[in-house]
């Protein structure tokens, strides 16, 4: 985790520059975000999904969003820039899910149902550094032993574990795009690892056969 | 998903995740810890941490997928910081005030929470020594639910305030929480992580278990909670101490579901620190819950009704998860709170019941004069309500709102008054908030903010108003006499009140979708009352504005079933006038729009039966009109669209017998037509169909009703074609499939009517056998169950018309049987229920056409018992009434299916070869004559004659008309 001293002294100034009222600064902000974010979206449509709405839309709608809410943000900066635009992407995604997909009543998403991708993605960041030392094993095979375990946990667990180490965020980060109380989120991540190991242990994967 | 249930509790999963974290920053800081280290140091979680550390090892982190984050990321952990007497050990909120920390007191070795307050460094010396003393009262502040202050302290410039550290949230937080549950339902999953339900008290438990915010439950749970915020407030109030601040975010519930108050009297420094140590974006959150005095600036007015004020605001909120007012510009809210009137709790949840909100109102009355006068009155009245005792609060007399109007418009004043005390008798407030707000539009400038808000909030009043009164009606069920002029009365009431919401000069697309919405409500009240034509003109003015509306916004979303709605009420309207030609355009007209609608909702269930019944009272109506190809074509239409719900909800069988019902009375018009075969294989198809459907749902017999008209319709058209043995075999097959029906329970109002119906079928069909005296059993038969259903719905109109045709009919039955006292009884029951009709239902043709009916069947009695002037009056009259109809519509062919009577001009003719017959008998042979004359002049539309001719063979009144002498 490096701090890019340089380019953080940037951003500050655009923050600055933003307060100020420069709507051009604000665009710029939210500019070098909009790759990623857009990324992070993708990972989390499922195809029921897709084929209604594209990841740029709902990033549209969350900058709508984002430039009504921005003026109270400055007065208030609870958390960093990227992190404030991510909470706003996050509740856009989950409103996409309600609208579109209310086919059964039933079930109010409070979870964005995340797609095998984002197992995938997940599941290759959690064996990065996989041991190469044990070669009974191939990288393709211990991501797919990996994903198989995933899938087995609910979609708050994934959420969890996909914030946590794809997006590299702080459970008090965490805690403020899910809208839970940091220790919440502590608690969340937690338990996901619980659940996470006992399958893991169920699958009869020890640290040798990973 | 699998969802293993979590046996562990929160400690638990916290430590694991502590533990994981700790693990992971060793790793990153390239030492290399060892699992069996960890398992040894937490055995209580060791088996977790050998299933979840070894994966964790191999996470990758060194790429990061944020670009160039703009600072650092936020710190879980704090550097842990020194103030005075305490460790900072995390940042736990942030207030208008300052920070709030969760802080150890090293002294004394306990847990606390430090507010630590910048701004006090500001503060000039006497505003210094006023805080200094007021932090020592709050100290000396001893009360259950007021988070006690231990001790304030200066360090190094900054002051702080230690106080009680309170594992809990705010209501601020909860409120917040349970608004993400759209549909207002808060989860029961205790597995859900989002709030801490473990250990928590009953209360609490109560509260955030309650299935719903709109349930009694959460209310009376809140209202206790409120009890105990009044009641520390009364307390602290008695020591002298005013809050001032009172918000949800200054309201704590502990994990034992204890309410504490926290952050007593700061709130009057705030207006010192308009400098950059203050977030401007708090304040906002703060001046929601000021009272008006307060954002007036009047300062030397705030006192302990502040706090009032402030504690029913956020209660409203609580119960409404609403703010009282929800601007989000600071100038538009102080206004607000000054000037405008709180919505409607009551439809904002409707859980909350009148008693609570009146409350709540005075509570955050704008004149603290109106408010309670102490916390401790608030709380007996709330005490008072959750025992179902009589509050004592009151609503605002219009007197006193008026008088404050006035104060305020005194221009205005003279021209409205007048019109609003006629207008505002007997009605409730918000009438006049109507007039109020009507007034200051037309008097006050152009404003930049949307009338709309605003006006909604009106109609949401006025609308409950509305509804408690509808409600009323709906009640009424009794007694016939006492209740109709209580009933007319309350729906003209209704109408005034629609009246005065109507904004017709408004351009807002919103508030003329409001305007229209309440035309067509009127329009159904005139239709309640009879008054035809008053809700033909609101039904006209609701269709220009929604036209209105299509010009400007087309695309609004109420806007297209809006349209739909009033063109087909227009259409009903113009129906029930006999304007059936115009009717028949409104309807094609609406089912253009449904049909529009549909499309855009391919599934919706609803909205596809609305679209069937649609073409149903079309078809209806153009066989009134005698229009046998248009009637065939548009119930075919009926027919597809039912089996097409047939194909969707297989499970569902009403709409498979409502294919062949339809298909049976199909068959009778195409019989009408003269194509005989095709008729016959469709009855049989009908026939067969409802075999099918007796065999396969043998359970749900009480669903097919049906089946013994589709059968008897077939016996009808096989008589007809003289194939008699047949026919009476399908007779008595229907008999006892109709002896079955009887047999079970009557759910309902429809369930009797639906056995009247059978019973009148199978009664016409022995009729037309010759069986008349079989045939009067089942008629009168028929009549017990009528009688029953309106017992049941006294103000049907529906129950009340067919009733009295029937009665009519059978009156002719039993005076040809000689039973001329029983047919007297039974003529007597029709006119009395013709009165009501008459009553209710003025212009109606309906029962002028039943009257005519009368008239002729008691013109029929009097001349079997000799009593021949009485007769030719009788005649006379029917005449007259039959006239007058025949004028107002021509094609008044609908009377001749149902009652089996004149099909419009053929009954008039018919009626006049009576009278010539009678006039002859007389000897008035000049009059007879002329009689006679008119008959021959009356002009015969041909589909008019065939079913007439077929309505009246049905019912066998062929026999009877012939027998009569004289006629030609």
């Amino acid at each position: 985790m490096t701090k890019n001293n340089s380019e953080s002294a940037e951003l500050h100034d655009l923050l600055h520059e933003a307060r100020a009222g420069n709507v051009a600064a604000f665009e710029q902000l939210f500019q070098r975000h909009r790759d990623t974010l857009r990324q992070i979206v993708a990972l989390r449509m499922d195809p029921r999904l897709s084929s209604r709405v594209d990841a740029s839309d709902i990033i549209q709608d969350a900058h709508a969003v984002a430039i009504e809410r921005f003026a109270d943000y400055l007065e208030r900066q609870p958390v960093s820039f990227h992190v404030w635009l991510r909470q706003i992407v996050q509740d856009q995604l989950l409103m996409a899910y309600r609208r579109h997909m209310r086919a059964d009543r039933r079930t109010i998403h409070r979870e964005i149902p995340l797609p095998e991708r984002s197992s995938v993605a997940l599941a290759e960041r959690l064996t990065e550094h996989g041991p190469t030392a044990s070669q009974q094993v191939t990288r393709a095979e211990q991501i797919r032993r990996v994903r198989v375990a995933l899938r087995q946990l609910v979609d708050e667990d994934r959420e969890i574990l996909l914030l946590r180490h794809f997006e590299q965020l702080s459970h008090k980060e965490i805690g403020y795009i899910l809208h839970l109380e940091p220790a919440a989120a502590r608690k969340r991540y937690g338990r996901a690892l619980i659940r996470l190991g006992k399958i893991m242990r169920d699958m009869g994967l020890t640290e040798s056969q990973l | 998903m699998r969802q293993e249930p979590s046996i562990f509790d929160d400690d638990t999963e916290l430590l694991v995740a502590e533990v994981a974290e700790e693990f992971l920053r060793r790793i990153e800081e390239g030492k290399n810890p060892k699992v069996a280290d960890y398992a040894a140091r937490y055995p209580s979680i060791a088996e977790n941490l050998r299933q979840i550390l070894p994966v964790l090892t191999m996470v990758g982190s060194s790429q990061d997928v944020w670009p160039g984050r703009d600072g650092a990321r936020d710190e879980d952990m704090p550097r842990q910081q020194i103030l005075g007497d305490f460790r900072l050990l995390r940042e736990v909120g942030r207030g208008g005030m300052g920070v709030v920390y969760e802080a150890h007191e090293l002294s004394l070795g306990r847990r606390v929470a430090l507010k630590v307050l910048p701004f006090v460094a500001v503060l000039d010396p006497h505003q210094l020594k006023r805080f200094k003393m007021e932090a020592q009262i709050t100290a000396c502040l001893h009360h259950t639910h007021i988070v006690p202050v231990f001790s304030v302290g200066c360090e190094r410039g900054v002051y702080y305030y230690a106080m009680q550290y309170i594992e809990g949230r705010s209501l601020a937080s909860i409120v917040r929480e349970l608004r993400q549950y759209s549909n207002h339902e808060i989860p029961t999953n205790e597995k859900d992580n989002r709030s801490p339900k473990t250990g928590l008290s009953d209360l609490t438990k109560r509260l955030l278990t309650a299935r719903s915010t709109h349930s009694s439950e959460f209310v009376r749970s809140v209202t206790q909670l409120c009890i105990q915020a009044a009641d520390a407030l009364q307390y602290a109030h008695d020591m002298g101490v005013v809050h001032r601040d009172i918000k949800p975010s200054n309201i704590l519930l502990d994990e034992q579901g204890h309410l504490w108050i926290t952050d007593f009297g700061l709130a009057q420094y705030r207006t010192n620190t308009a400098t950059v140590l203050t977030r401007p974006g708090d304040v906002l959150g703060t001046i929601r819950y000021m009272s008006p005095e307060q954002v007036a600036g009047r300062n030397t007015m705030v006192d302990h009704r502040t706090d009032i004020y402030a504690l029913g605001a956020t209660l409203f909120e609580l119960l409404s998860l609403e703010p009282v007012f929800a601007h989000q510009e600071r100038h538009r809210l102080m206004n607000s709170i000054e000037m405008d009137e709180p919505r409607s709790l009551h439809s904002l949840n409707p859980a909350v019941p009148k008693d609570l909100e009146t409350i709540v109102l005075k509570a955050i009355a704008k004149d603290p004069i109106r408010r309670y006068a102490s916390c401790k009155a608030l709380v007996e009245d709330l005490r008072r309500f959750l025992e179902h005792r009589t509050i004592e609060a009151r609503r605002p007399s219009i007197g006193e709102r008026l008088a404050k109007w006035v104060r305020r418009h005194g221009a205005l004043v003279s021209a409205a008054v007048g019109v609003l005390v006629v207008a505002v008798v007997a009605l409730s407030i918000s009438t006049v908030i109507i007039w109020q707000e009507k007034a200051r539009t037309e008097a006050a400038l152009i404003r930049a903010e949307k009338e709309h808000q605003r006006a909604q909030t009106h109609y949401e009043k006025a609308r409950e108003a509305v509804d408690e009164i509808t409600h009323i009606v709906e009640q009424q069920s009794t007694s016939f006499t006492a209740v109709r002029e209580t009933r007319r009365g309350l729906l003209q009431k209704a109408l005034q009140f629609h009246g005065s919401l109507l904004e017709t000069n408004s351009q807002d697309p919103d508030v003329m979708v409001e305007t229209c919405q309440s035309y067509l409500r009127i329009g159904s009240i005139h239709m309640k009352l009879g008054q035809y034509d008053e809700a033909e003109k609101a039904y006209t003015s609701a269709i220009e504005i929604g036209n209105g509306v299509q010009r400007i916004r087309p695309e609004h979303a109420r806007l297209q079933g809006l349209l739909g709605d009033c063109t087909e009420a227009l259409s009903e309207a113009l129906r029930e006038q006999g304007k059936l030609t115009e009717s028949v355009e409104k309807q094609r007209q609406a089912i253009e729009i449904l049909e529009q609608i549909g499309i855009q909702k391919p599934t919706d269930r609803n909205h596809q039966e609305r679209l069937l019944s649609a073409y149903k009272r079309l078809a209806e109506t153009l066989l009134w009109m005698a229009e046998l190809e248009p009637a065939v074509k548009a119930t075919q239409k009926v027919v597809e669209f039912q089996r097409q719900l047939t194909r969707r909800y297989p499970g569902d069988i009403f709409y498979q017998t409502e294919v062949a019902v339809r298909q049976a009375e199909m068959a009778q018009i195409i019989w009408i037509t003269g194509k005989r075969n095709k008729a016959l294989d469709l009855a049989y198809e009908a026939v067969r169909r409802m075999e099918h459907i007796a065999e396969n749902f043998p359970e749900q017999m009480n669903r097919q009703y049906s089946h013994v008209r589709a059968r008897i319709i077939l016996a009808d058209l096989l008589r007809r074609t003289e194939q008699k043995q047949e026919a009476n075999q399908h007779y008595d097959t229907a008999k006892v499939f109709h002896q079955k029906l009887l047999s079970l329970p009557a759910e309902d109002s429809s369930h009797l009517w639906l056995r009247s119906w059978n019973e009148i079928v199978l009664a016409c069909f022995q009729l037309a056998n010759g069986q008349t005296d079989e045939a009067i059993e089942i008629f009168l038969q028929a009549s017990q169950h009528k009688e029953e259903a309106i017992a049941l719905e006294p103000h049907n109109h529906d129950f009340l018309r067919s009733a009295a045709g029937d009665y009519c009919r059978l009156g002719l039955l039993l005076a040809k049987q000689n039973r001329l006292d029983e047919a007297q009884q039974v003529y007597v029951r029709a006119q009395s229920l013709c009165e009501q009709l008459a009553f209710e239902t003025p212009d109606s043709l309906e029962h002028k056409a039943i009257l005519v009916l009368l008239h002729t069947g008691f013109c029929d009695l009097h001349q079997r018992r000799g009593q021949d002037e009485e007769a030719l009056n009788s005649i006379q009259l029917a005449m007259q009434l039959q006239d007058e109809l025949v004028r107002i519509c021509p094609l008044s062919g609908r009377w001749s299916r149902r009652l089996g009577w004149g099909a419009g001009n053929l009954a008039l003719r018919d009626l006049y070869i009576l009278l010539g017959g009678m006039l002859t008998k007389s000897g008035q042979a000049e009059q007879a004559d002329e009689a006679f004359r008119k008959a021959s002049n009356i002009e015969i539309n041909e589909n008019e004659a065939l079913i007439y001719k077929f309505g009246v063979s049905a019912f066998g009144w062929h026999r009877w008309m012939r027998t009569d002498p004289g006629i030609p």
